[in-house]
């Protein structure tokens, strides 16, 4: 058994150095680029790190930088969400957002919420599932060593102790799941875009002739329902729904 | 002449015509500045007329046949039959300066006198005008009997007032003519109130008040200034009447239903001259000459036109949408003045309806516009001409757009719906669809809204953003989530299965030392027993020393396994504390503990003979089934 989380282990580590070294110097050289301003190369660079499929806040942070000082705001929206999908509890990465969307045109208010729903929901949103499951793992590890502490020791006030602990982070674990699940879901399932067209019509239904019900412009984050053909059905923050020609956006 | 102004005693008038007759017609013209005659009279054409068509028997009149605006030759007046001539032809020529140029007029005339009653159609003259002949118009005359005619009646007046009255009623009044009679809502029609007088009281009338008409439920628009009456020439039943239009106006109905065209009334002064003044001794005297004894009086006189009705249709129920109550035939075209602009800088979009119909009464029209397209309030330019046929032209309307980001902006087809009074249905115009491309303005113009910022995102504001990360960076395949994988329920389950390992070690370990515990426990009474019934027999022996030897093992050994002590931990304190813990009263302790105790002083001092050997055997057996009983 010992052997066995041993090999976990280690699967952990190899998944985060595998390559690292060998884009290490990619990665400086687009950092270089980007400090001399030749901003286009830097985005360039950072993209060949990732174009076997792989993914990194980071990087996606770079990009979205350069594309900032670029003056391309959606395009930079586009990347620090991307960023901010990976790594939600990242300052870095919100501040610059927020700085970013000062650039854009739309400006929702967003539905009030019932507030325990927000307090969920914003709590949820502080980490990805990722780091969810790391939090649970490690709760759940103190979880069960408290519960052996528990019952080996004799000492009445050490063993109370050893049970508190113990029920104070299964609950902690037990929520992480739910965090955990529900991000894994939003993360999959629950998919957000970027308007990149300078302005789009938002239509009542799908269809060229149907009402203008709003319109959107550059840089907006919408949230994608549904999609019929070359339409795309978007909820706006505010929480009104329309259709889009799925040609003005960029899946996050 | 005279003669049949003899006839008639009673005749206290003396028409002006045959005065002016007499004296080759001048002078009067210029009595009445008012009238200014103007003929239209521009075409050439041969007319005859006279000015009166219904005369009694013995009665003069005058017929004239005029040529206007040629050369004629070879004039040759009809036959008058059944009238005398008794005078003529008098040719008389006139030019006329107006508006639309000048004109001559020649004119042939005669003085005629009725001789009997009855029909009489005076047959058309005719004249050579550029090598052709011409022919005028026939006129037919009543003649009545005498006294029968008007004069008669005006001699039946009692007062000068009423006889005056009598006869100007008579020569002058006022028509309403419309256009329509019957029209949709929003059809025009035109209203006209027109002057007539008749060639009798031509120069002898002067206006002191017009009382013009309400027109309520019409849009109105007048065609003619009433500033000067343009008088012109119109022939009713071969009189010539001067006829000028005192009002002329465009209605448009704004109701539906039959609605109603007030009357038009002229209050008139009119001169008539007057036979025998009082100042004469004898009023009447008929035998003098009448033009030394006219003199003139001025009467008042109210003409009204009455008033007319117009049955106002509702246009048809099917409304299209776009119906903005255009009424005619219109045509409509929509351009932007600039097609390609940079954002926040402005274009004019414009809207133009042209044709004729209530074009006036359009109101500028709401467009469906993109929203992020800044429209101002359309200005309208207006090039409607109103005429006596209606309104034509066309109206502009000029919207002003202001593209307010960079982006196509498809403004959907403009549509105007009228209704059309020749096909009689409503008619829906489309234009095309405008695309307006804005540019991306200029720095000024991009900069963000701060207007939309929120109070949250103030702090925000002339901050630059963070730089970019510079080392540990961490890769990781898209789509491959920790949670959820291998690695994961791995770590996971770990602490799970630790556990339940220490549990089940832990189970077995306490299995193992509890079993001996439990062994030892049992069999802690039969021991004692068996050790028990040994010093029996060594009782019955009287081994004294044996005896209390094995009582005092049997007493220890089954403390020891009871409760789970070994026999060298215990000691008389111990084992009397441990008692205690497990419940056991004061007295079996006591009771145990001092024959333990007693026995092994026994060993040693044999002398001390306190209890009897059977009592302390019978002691050791009690305490031990009093202790087993206590002991749970």
């Amino acid at each position: 058994m010992k052997n066995l989380i041993f090999i976990l282990l280690m699967f952990i580590l190899f998944i985060n150095i595998v390559n690292a070294k060998d884009f290490n110097e990619i990665f400086n050289k687009a950092n270089d680029f980007y400090t001399k301003g030749e901003y286009t190369q830097a985005i360039e660079l950072y993209e060949s790190i990732l174009k076997d499929g792989y993914e990194s806040s980071e990087i996606y942070f770079n990009i979205a930088n350069a594309y900032y000082k670029m003056k391309k705001i959606p395009e930079s929206i586009l990347y620090y969400e991307r960023a901010k999908k990976i790594a939600p509890e990242d300052e870095d990465i919100n501040f610059n957002l927020k700085i970013a969307n000062l650039s854009i045109v739309d400006k929702f208010e967003t539905v009030p919420k019932f507030f325990l729903t927000e307090w969920w929901e914003s709590i949820r949103d502080l980490y990805s599932s990722e780091s969810w499951a790391k939090i649970l793992i490690i709760f759940l590890w103190i979880t069960f060593l408290s519960l052996i502490g528990f019952m080996i020791s004799w000492n009445s006030l050490i063993k109370r102790l050893f049970f508190f602990i113990a029920l104070a982070t299964l609950i902690i674990s037990l929520t992480s799941v739910f965090f955990a699940f529900q991000k894994q879901y939003n993360e999959k399932y629950q998919q957000s875009a970027i308007i990149f067209s300078p302005r789009v019509d938002v239509r009542s239904s799908p269809d060229d002739k149907s009402t203008v019900l709003f319109i959107l412009h550059e840089g907006t984050k919408v949230e994608l329902l549904d999609s019929v053909g070359e339409w795309t059905k978007i909820r706006i923050p505010r929480g009104d729904v329309g259709w889009i020609d799925k040609n003005s956006f960029e899946i996050i | 002449m005279q003669n049949n102004w003899t006839n008639k005693p009673l005749k206290k008038f003396v028409f002006l015509t045959d005065i002016l007759s007499k004296m080759k017609k001048f002078i009067v013209k210029y009595l009445f500045l008012l009238l200014i005659i103007s003929s239209n009279l521009l075409s050439q054409n041969f007319t005859a007329t006279v000015d009166r068509n219904q005369i009694s028997v013995g009665e003069t009149f005058q017929v004239s046949f005029s040529l206007s605006n040629a050369e004629g030759k070879d004039f040759k007046a009809p036959g008058f039959k059944g009238f005398s001539v008794l005078s003529g032809p008098n040719t008389s020529q006139s030019f006329q300066w107006g508006t639309g140029g000048s004109s001559r007029t020649v004119t042939y005339s005669y003085i005629l006198r009725a001789d009997m009653e009855g029909k009489f159609t005076i047959d058309p003259a005719s004249i050579i005008v550029d090598g052709k002949r011409i022919n005028s118009n026939s006129i037919t005359i009543t003649v009545v009997k005498d006294g029968q005619g008007e004069k008669q009646k005006s001699s039946e007046g009692g007062s000068l007032e009423s006889q005056a009255n009598e006869l100007i009623k008579k020569n002058l009044f006022i028509k309403l003519s419309l256009s329509k009679q019957s029209v949709y809502q929003g059809e025009s029609l035109v209203a006209t109130y027109k002057l007539y007088v008749s060639p009798t009281l031509a120069g002898q009338i002067n206006i002191s008040n017009i009382s013009y008409p309400n027109l309520g439920g019409f849009w109105t628009q007048d065609l003619i200034e009433l500033k000067n009456l343009q008088y012109s020439r119109e022939i009713v039943d071969g009189v010539a009447y001067q006829t000028a239009e005192l009002k002329k106006t465009l209605l448009i109905p704004q109701q539906t239903g039959t609605l109603k065209v007030d009357d038009l009334s002229v209050d008139f002064v009119v001169r008539l001259a007057v036979q025998g003044k009082k100042r004469s001794r004898d009023p009447f005297d008929i035998f003098d000459d009448p033009f030394f004894r006219q003199s003139y009086q001025d009467f008042n006189f109210t003409a009204r036109s009455g008033s007319g009705n117009i049955n106002v249709k509702p246009l048809p129920q099917n409304q299209p949408l776009e119906f903005r109550g255009g009424v005619g035939q219109m045509q409509m075209k929509a351009w932007l003045d600039k097609t390609t602009v940079k954002a926040n800088e402005s274009t004019t979009l414009k809207v133009q309806i042209s044709g004729s119909g209530n074009l006036k009464l359009l109101e500028p029209f709401n467009l469906n516009l993109p929203n992020d397209l800044d429209v101002y309030d359309p200005k309208t330019v207006d090039n409607v001409s109103v005429s006596a046929s209606g309104m034509s032209g066309n109206k502009i309307f000029e919207y002003y757009l202001v593209p307010r980001h960079q982006g196509e902006f498809r403004i959907e087809p403009i549509e105007f719906a009228y209704f059309d009074l020749n096909k009689r249905e409503y008619i829906t115009l489309r234009s095309e669809t405008l695309v307006l491309r804005a540019e991306k303005g200029s720095e000024t113009g991009n900069v963000p809204l701060i207007s939309g910022v929120t109070k949250e995102d103030v702090k925000y504001l002339g901050q630059d953003i963070r730089h970019i990360k510079l080392k540990d960076f961490k890769l990781r395949q898209k789509n491959e989530n920790f949670f959820g994988s291998l690695a994961f329920f791995g770590l996971a389950l770990a602490p799970m299965l630790l556990f339940v390992a220490f549990i089940l070690i832990q189970k077995r370990n306490e299995k193992l030392k509890g079993n001996i515990a439990l062994l030892k426990t049992r069999k802690a009474m039969s021991l004692a027993r068996k050790r028990l019934s040994l010093a029996k027999k060594l009782l019955n022996k009287n081994l004294e020393e044996e005896f209390f030897e094995e009582i005092s093992r049997a007493l220890w050994g089954y403390l020891s396994d009871r409760l789970s002590i070994p026999i060298a931990d215990l000691t008389r304190d111990s084992a009397s504390k441990i008692l205690t813990e497990r419940n056991a009263n004061q007295e079996v302790i006591d009771k145990i503990l001092n024959t333990i105790e007693y026995c092994e002083f026994a060993r040693f001092a044999p002398s001390n003979e306190k209890f009897s050997l059977a009592d302390v055997y019978k002691n050791a057996e009690e305490s031990i089934v009093e202790l087993e009983g206590k002991l749970r």
